[in-house]
């Protein structure tokens, strides 16, 4: 495949060729990650289905939105990336600051997902962190600097075939072993009767059913499934505008059954009384205990498919934005036929600092609370800038440049002062479509601006 | 968020957050019946039924009422 990667546009977009099947796949690979398998599966043992909105209202209605509205119009506009939409829609200084931040996010991400196979790699084989580094970052380096995205999205469909087979093998055999679907949901109901609701009371300190609609629903779901950059970058890679659409909602189907992959097994561990110390021993818990020899390192393997393809996505993805976004901008004079080379470079270099920066992120706290808050500090301004800016023509890059500085502070203050991370989401995104709405009163883009390509258009 | 309104917020009760996502779920479903085949199908080798974005999303939307209805 590295045969076939002659230009930047091959490595970064896999010359625009690819299928909705492979797409829609890799989509799912992408999405299913470090946080997603472990953590998952452990905050599922303690909420019990409710966690499951993170994949269902936490997911769905914004990929519908995204496959109807958003990728229509990062087509026509014929970008790369999501800040290149932003530099186009507002100036050069949102499509800097909005690569930078997403930059920053991804290398962060990269040394997390190293991080988690590294405890991966040690509980099930007993290898020291330094080595899994070494060993994971090495393999994952090898297939996406050579072959760029095009090696990315194939290697993430197998993955994901891998991944989805061991799911339904580990439904199979846990309802089995509870004793019948009958018995398992008296068990789980028998444990706590809200383990099998999908909403959790409005009162509940962790999840309450208010923040998780307005903050995940309303604001994390659509900045992460509209406007982020490793998840979107393979839709812009599509043959035809028809491809990116249909991917994305075939994406979405697939992502109905996410649940079973990464929610199951934590109820598996309340219905079956696992003995263990901390939430997220439960997957590896239910993998010892419930299946057979072969089929645990089947799903070892599954699960170490899971944190590389959210990995090799993610180094992509940011080395098409310092590549482009940043030194693209910042250095107007660069060659863009270097951009192949210096791609490929970039994207050692993030490898090595994320394989630098792992063995760190376990003092940071749990790996899923800590990308939560990340995530929620950036995407509210973020979204707010998205929507509005594709939305309508009354956004002014002027009143964008103050509206994120300040919304990110305001989150960031939210954080500090201990506010549950759903509600910083919402808080930040709902001033932050306030203010850029009325700043953009004060401080108009000049009237003949054509946006016309830019601007969603309503039927 | 003033505290006023966050306080109001843990007093409603969960059935409201049943009737919050399906109303968002119908609202998608007009949606996207309300976009014109010629969007729909736009770069589409030809107009079979399965390549019907809507036909796909109509699906999943009543998929997505059927597990909240289950796990009401």
């Amino acid at each position: 495949m590295s045969r076939r990667v002659r230009n930047a546009e091959d490595y970064f977009l896999a010359g625009r060729s690819l299928a909705w099947w492979v797409i829609g796949m890799s989509i799912i690979g992408t999405n299913v990650s470090a946080e997603g398998y472990v953590g998952a599966a452990g905050s599922s043992y303690r909420l019990g289905v409710a966690q499951a909105n993170f994949e269902w209202i936490g997911a769905i209605p914004a990929m519908i939105l995204a496959a109807l509205i958003f990728i229509p119009v990062y087509w026509r506009a014929g970008v790369y990336s999501i800040p290149e939409y932003f530099g186009q829609r507002y100036n050069a200084t949102i499509r800097v600051l909005a690569a930078c931040i997403s930059t920053l996010f991804i290398v962060f991400a990269v040394a997390a997902a190293l991080w988690a196979i590294a405890l991966i790699l040690e509980t099930f084989v007993g290898w020291p962190h330094w080595l899994s580094i070494v060993v994971s970052g090495t393999v994952v380096g090898l297939y996406s600097i050579s072959g760029g995205l095009a090696a990315i999205a194939f290697t993430d469909a197998l993955q994901v075939v891998i991944m989805f087979l061991c799911g339904v093998i580990i439904v199979a055999l846990g309802i089995h072993e509870a004793g019948g679907a009958e018995a398992f949901r008296s068990a789980l109901t028998a444990h706590d009767p809200d383990h099998l609701k999908a909403y959790l009371p409005a009162d509940h300190p962790n999840f309450p059913w208010p923040a998780v609609i307005l903050g995940l629903g309303i604001v994390l779901s659509p900045a992460y499934w509209c406007g982020s950059q490793v998840i979107l970058q393979r839709t812009l890679a599509a043959r035809t505008r028809w491809d990116a659409s249909y991917a994305m909602m075939f994406a979405a189907l697939a992502k109905t059954c996410v649940p079973l992959l990464i929610v199951f097994p934590g109820l598996l561990a309340i219905v079956l009384a696992a003995d263990i110390a901390e939430p997220d021993q439960a997957l590896p818990w239910v993998i010892k205990h419930v299946l057979p020899p072969g089929l645990s390192g089947l799903m070892f393997t599954a699960i170490l498919a899971a944190l590389q393809s959210s990995l090799d996505s993610s180094l992509n993805a940011a080395s098409l934005m310092i590549t482009r976004d940043i030194r693209g901008v910042l250095s107007p004079r660069a060659d863009p036929a270097k951009d192949l080379r210096i791609g490929r470079l970039l994207t050692l270099l993030i490898l090595l600092i994320g394989m630098f920066v792992a063995p760190f992120i376990g003092q940071l706290g749990g790996l899923y609370q800590f990308i939560q808050t990340m995530l929620s500090m950036f995407q509210g301004p973020l979204l707010a800038l998205l929507l509005l800016g594709t939305l309508t023509r009354h956004a002014s890059a002027r009143a964008a440049v103050a509206v994120l500085v300040s919304g990110v502070t305001l989150s960031s203050a939210l954080s500090y002062l201990g506010v549950n991370l759903l509600w910083v989401a919402f808080g930040s995104f709902a001033y932050s479509v306030l203010a850029l709405w009325a700043l953009s009163f004060l401080w108009p883009d000049a009237p003949d601006r054509d946006l016309s390509r830019l601007v969603f258009r309503r039927a | 968020m003033p505290d006023a309104v966050l306080h109001w917020l843990t007093t409603l009760p969960v059935g409201y957050a049943i009737v919050a996502t399906y109303l968002v779920f119908v609202f998608l479903l007009v949606f996207l019946w309300s976009r014109p085949a010629a969007e729909i199908f736009d770069g589409a080798p030809d107009r079979s039924r399965w390549r019907d974005i809507r036909l796909l999303g109509t699906v999943l939307i009543i998929v997505q009422l059927a597990i909240y209805q289950f796990f009401r």
